[in-house]
């Protein structure tokens, strides 16, 4: 196994690179600059400000020069400093503070989102063709359809003005404080329908499945069924989207920070696209890269556990 | 005799007092508190680069010389008063002599100048300029900006209270630069080219500054160092919510006290809470900007037809009915303005004007671009309707671009704004007419050497002089409707929206608060 995950690490390092690389590549070619972006509708007093500005932050040199400056300070651990967003923070710290808030709230979601998600999948896989099951199904499909920055509102209308159960959400000042109610919902609802979807898929599968016939059969307990023989090979393609789920909670959580005012790294990844702040976009990039890649990798970990054919090697 | 009526006197003013305290006491909320949410991001705390809702904490925390009361004077914040020279170039600064920092530390003359010199610095500054876009003609603060020398030769330390400033050229209305945030002062003997200094910096003001980037929160409270008038709010917190739905619900659920609107809610506020609203005087404006150096909008009857075949009024009563449009360049609140001046929407003369333009009809007319801030939607819908109304009266071609800056001088028409950090005619009119103007350097548009001719006429007068009024309504005019080199759109329509218990809120062309003089009730 140890010989695995060492292999596996070392494939990571192409791809982070290449992850690098190409962000970089993009933030020099392509359109817009940080510089000009904070003007914004203004116009400069001193065109020459501009000028000042691009070589205080190395902005001038050539593509090379930056690129190879940009890898060496990272292999020192610097990533920067933010030009727009948080003018001169270092990035590392920037990502740092904002890691902290995302892992909370996603996390959070992540685990709701497990201890909810696949219970109601079983549920609806075992009540399959009834009212339970449509009902499911139903919302399974229709509300991951509907974009966080519309539930966002009409949750805050209902949860917040209507049914007054709720505070409007705004800032962040902890996982357990009443105004990550509604973040938690709207991060959750999405992803936990596709996981039931998901599950309930799954389990009707192994439900056919000769060993668990056979299983049946012997006269196992339907329990023991579910826990040992169905659920087990059930959980591989779920195992997979969990994987995604959680990458993209902490990742991709870019909408509901944003509507909420969330310091996380969501809103860090909106904030910098929004202002060219190449240095943050390339760290958001480098840091969620690696947190998918850890996903992926951990997920490839566990597949044997759930699945004794799947071998490391 | 005389006792006894010197006794009950006495004790009915004594009574009088005692209700009049007893009454205020009641009044007045045991927490003394005011949540706020703002619609910007905090990218920089410090004075000099504050372009966006710094603003609204700069005036109670580092104190610029003056502020801006809601009628636009200026009054009295770190300095006493000023005195200016007859040829308007030299202004001598009086600081109070129990001024200090919060760290006590006492607020000289040469802590101004530091504080100024420091902000100045390019690397402090933000690429629109910010202090230097008011400081750049005193003399010798370009050096210090650029980095070639350390001291502003025109800022000249009289004693410890006292300051002479040395412009190199007469500005008229200068002195307001000196009631901006932008000139707010801070000790600058502290580490400040450390960000983190900018959490909790030493501050000039009542209030101390704090910003935690946790929680995105900013939070004043009281400063024991405080110099002043006691202040009665013991702490202000702000919070930054980019939704204006989330804020507005926020609002409503009695969440917070205060919230800014920019005019995305404006029209369902003046319809739910119409008596808390506190409109944002500006003399600023919003408006379409011309090219005069590109195909077809070179010909100026191109632009006059253009400006004549949109009804705006009838678009904006349709899409934002509560914008306040305006027709003028100088708005209400400047010197000189025409509140009855009116561009006329008249598809017959815009027409004219494009049979009588060097195209003839609309089929010779290339495409005229039209380049827009993308950030802000709403002008996207306005220009739909334009470009609409543009294709119906005069059969013309508009292509819109939403852009996330102002990049290229490849468009014909550009939606633009201004806001004139010294409001005087002069300075407004001067974007447009001047020859070194912000329209010609940077907006190509190259400004009439006949008007500009007539600006500086204008200029020389004093500003008592009736005849200064007339040469700028003249002026604007002209630009308007004979040089068109703008078509102006709508005035600020910013608002703050505030709970009835928030007892004294007034706001300024700084679009500040005056947390200072400001009380909670009970409620």
């Amino acid at each position: 196994m140890l010989q695995y995950f060492i292999k596996r690490i070392a494939q990571l390092v192409p791809t982070v690179l290449g992850v690098i690389f190409i962000t970089f590549s993009l933030g020099y070619f392509g359109p817009g600059d940080p510089l000009k972006h904070q003007l914004g509708e203004r116009l400069p007093s001193d065109p020459a400000q501009l000028e000042r500005l691009r070589k205080h932050y190395g902005l001038d040199r050539p593509f090379h020069v930056q690129f190879s400056s940009y890898i060496g300070k990272l292999a020192r651990g610097d990533m920067g400093i933010s030009i727009v967003v948080q003018s001169k923070r270092p990035i590392r710290d920037m990502l740092g503070k904002a890691l902290r808030t995302s892992v909370q709230l996603g996390g959070a979601a992540a685990l709701i989102i497990f201890v909810l998600g696949i219970p109601l999948g079983i549920l609806a896989a075992y009540r399959k063709n009834t009212w339970l099951d449509y009902v499911i199904v139903s919302l399974a499909a229709l509300l991951p359809t509907v974009p966080p920055f519309v539930l966002a509102p009409l949750l805050l209308i209902l949860f917040v003005l209507q049914l007054k159960l709720l505070p409007a959400s705004f800032g962040w000042a902890g996982l357990f404080d009443s105004r990550a109610i509604l973040p938690l919902i709207i991060l959750v609802i999405g992803p936990m329908l596709i996981v039931v979807r998901q599950t309930r898929n799954s389990i009707i599968e192994a439900l056919t499945q000769d060993y668990v016939r056979t299983a049946r059969s012997k006269g196992v307990l339907e329990h023991k069924v579910l826990s040992r023989h169905v659920l087990k090979n059930a959980m591989i393609p779920v195992l997979t989207s969990m994987g995604f789920i959680i990458s993209g909670l902490l990742t991709g959580s870019l909408f509901v920070e944003s509507i909420f005012g969330i310091p996380g790294f969501g809103k860090l990844i909106y904030d910098g696209l929004r202002a060219y702040d190449y240095p943050l976009i390339l760290g958001t990039t480098l840091v969620g890269t690696l947190i998918i890649l850890a996903s992926n990798l951990l997920v490839d970990l566990l597949y044997p556990f759930f699945d004794p054919r799947v071998q490391f090697g | 005799m005389r006792l006894i009526v010197r006794i009950l006197a006495s004790c009915f003013v004594l009574l009088g007092l005692s209700g009049i305290s007893l009454v205020s006491a009641q009044e007045l909320a045991e927490e003394q508190v005011v949540k706020l949410l703002l619609r910007g991001k905090k990218d920089v705390v410090h004075p000099s680069a504050e372009g966006g809702d710094g603003r609204h904490w700069l005036r109670v925390t580092m104190l610029a010389p003056f502020n801006l009361d809601a009628q636009g004077n200026m009054v009295p914040s770190l300095a006493s008063g000023f005195e200016k020279s007859a040829d308007e170039l030299e202004y001598t600064l009086s600081f109070y002599e129990d001024a200090v920092f919060s760290n006590g530390k006492p607020i000289t003359a040469s802590a101004v100048k530091e504080a100024w010199e420091w902000g100045v610095l390019s690397e402090n500054l933000p690429g629109w300029g910010g202090l230097m876009s008011i400081f750049r003609k005193i003399e010798g603060m370009q050096a210090v900006s650029e980095g070639s020398s350390t001291d502003a030769e025109g800022l000249v330390v009289i004693d410890d209270h006292t300051l002479k400033i040395v412009l190199n050229e007469r500005v008229i209305g200068w002195e307001n630069a000196l009631a901006s945030y932008m000139a707010g002062v801070f000790d600058v003997s502290g580490d400040v080219d450390d960000i983190d200094y900018w959490r909790n910096p030493v501050v000039s003001g009542p209030y101390l500054f704090n910003w935690d980037p946790d929680t995105g929160a900013i939070t004043l409270t009281q400063n024991p160092n405080w110099w002043g008038e006691p202040v009665t709010l013991e702490r202000i917190e702000f919070q930054v919510v980019e939704d204006p739905q989330t804020r507005l619900i926020a609002y409503e659920n009695g969440e917070v006290d205060v919230i800014k609107d920019l005019g995305d809610l404006l029209d369902q506020i003046k319809v739910s809470h119409p008596d808390e609203l506190v409109a944002i005087p500006g003399v600023g404006f919003f408006y379409l900007a011309f090219n005069n150096q590109l195909e077809p909008t070179n010909d100026p009857h191109i632009r006059r037809a253009l400006l004549h075949a949109i009804d705006r009024r009838a678009v904006f009563q349709a899409l934002f009915p509560n914008h306040p449009l305006t027709d003028s360049i100088l708005q209400t609140g400047t010197q000189c303005a025409n509140p009855e001046f009116q561009i006329s929407y008249d598809p017959d003369m815009a027409r004219t004007e494009l049979s009588q333009s060097g195209y003839g009809n609309a089929e010779n007319v290339p495409p005229i671009r039209i380049q827009y801030w993308a950030d802000i939607n709403f002008w996207g819908r306005i220009l739909t309707a334009y470009q609409q109304q543009w294709q119906d009266n005069l059969g013309l071609r508009v292509e819109l671009f939403g852009v996330d800056n102002y990049d290229t001088p490849n468009f014909n028409l550009q939606r633009d704004s201004t806001a004139p950090t010294i409001n005087d005619p002069s300075e407004a009119l001067g974007v447009f007419a001047a020859s070194d103007g912000a329209n010609a350097a940077y907006q190509s548009f190259a400004a009439s050497p006949e008007l500009d001719a007539l600006l500086d006429e204008a200029n020389t007068l004093a500003s008592t002089d009736t005849a200064r009024c007339e040469l700028y309504r003249q002026i604007e005019e002209r630009l308007l409707l004979d040089e068109t080199a703008l078509i102006p759109q709508i005035g600020i329509p910013y608002n703050w929206v505030v709970k009835p218990y928030v007892q004294g809120l007034e706001t300024s062309l700084n679009q500040d608060i005056n947390w200072d003089q400001i009380s909670i009730l009970e409620h």
